[in-house]
């Protein structure tokens, strides 16, 4: 009995150990902040815009939407109150929408996690060999001399301003690989636009881009959910089991084909 | 005996078939004007109603944004 019982408080306390060091990674030196503008609908002018976080440790980063982070913690915080669920929609509504995804890189992998509709899903993928190639123009952004340097990722042409001013290798999304810190990064069509915006130092833990309750796929997979979700109306859950959509005069616009642009096409 | 048996699994079943078929409905109605009427066999939590309404004044509302430097 006392075997048994000494085994159940093994099991548990190791678990726990486990669940811990899965969380933190470590402790971030630096945070910078990348605004970013995307669109969604290429025949349309005008952007979305989006706020990101690049926390950066030793060798490792983690990069995440700040109006996300900011509007999931007020969330937290008035579910925990009891606040009336119509009362929180009206309060969150005023942070705008954050992208859901996270990305933390080290130097051998990128795990990137997202959030699609109510449904978490995570892949893991080997830091990608960018093959940057770097060319002799050069601008000033915030004050930085930057050069500029090209290369082919997930289906774009991404021309990226980076800084030997700042010997990080790093960047905003999955970039890095550069002799220094990458401050601008747009794609060819400019699509999507990062750009730094500040920085400062910063001590927070590195947390995983997962938890328990993320389902692990691979990155193709993730890529067809995902274009389903922002097209389709699809909700990867499984729990709905009817989905209906009217426009303001009361008119089924279930079947309208919703316009997205994936930042990675493969 | 059988009867009993019977009686004992439709009462213990009967129960658990109308669970299954319980139906809740959900309107999500946007800034924009579209809602999404959405049917359920669970009640949702009020974490789950927010990030579907979330989900879809971003999927509908903000497809077009006003951005002066927009090409």
């Amino acid at each position: 009995m006392k075997y048994k019982l000494f085994f159940f408080f093994a099991f548990l306390f190791l678990s726990c150990q486990q669940v811990t060091s899965q969380d933190t990674l470590g402790t971030s030196t630096h945070r910078f902040q990348y605004a970013c503008k995307y669109k969604r609908d290429s025949l349309k002018k005008g952007y979305n815009n989006d706020l990101f976080f690049l926390d950066r440790g030793n060798n490792i980063s983690r990069f995440y939407s700040r109006i996300e982070y900011l509007k999931d913690s007020a969330k937290t915080a008035m579910l925990a109150a009891g606040e009336n669920v119509y009362v929180i929609q009206e309060e969150l509504r005023v942070y705008g929408y954050g992208k859901k995804y996270v990305i933390v890189k080290t130097p051998e992998e990128i795990v990137f996690s997202d959030l699609l509709v109510t449904s978490r899903f995570y892949y893991k993928e080997p830091t990608p060999d960018f093959q940057w190639s770097l060319k002799q123009d050069t601008c000033s952004i915030l004050g930085y001399p930057c050069q500029k340097a090209v290369c082919q990722y997930g289906g774009r042409v991404w021309t990226a301003w980076f800084t030997t001013h700042i010997p990080i290798s790093d960047g905003p999304y999955k970039f890095s690989g550069l002799p220094g810190l990458i401050l601008k990064i747009s794609d060819e069509d400019q699509f999507f636009i990062f750009e730094l915006s500040g920085m400062e130092d910063c001590h927070v833990p590195l947390l995983q881009a997962y938890g328990h309750n993320y389902n692990k796929i691979d990155k193709k997979r993730y890529l067809q959910i995902s274009y389903r979700v922002w097209t389709e109306n699809f909700d990867p859950s499984g729990n709905v089991k009817s989905f209906r959509l009217t426009d303001a005069q009361g008119r089924d616009v279930t079947d309208v084909k919703i316009p997205y642009i994936p930042i990675e096409l493969y | 005996m059988k009867k009993l048996i019977l009686l004992s699994l439709i009462i213990i079943i009967l129960p658990i078939m109308a669970l299954a078929q319980q139906e809740y409905y959900y309107a999500f109605m946007t800034t924009c004007g579209r809602t999404a009427w959405v049917t359920t066999h669970h009640e949702m939590s009020a974490e789950e109603q927010l990030l579907y309404y979330d989900h879809y004044e971003h999927l509908y509302c903000e497809l077009q944004v006003f951005d002066p430097d927009a090409p």
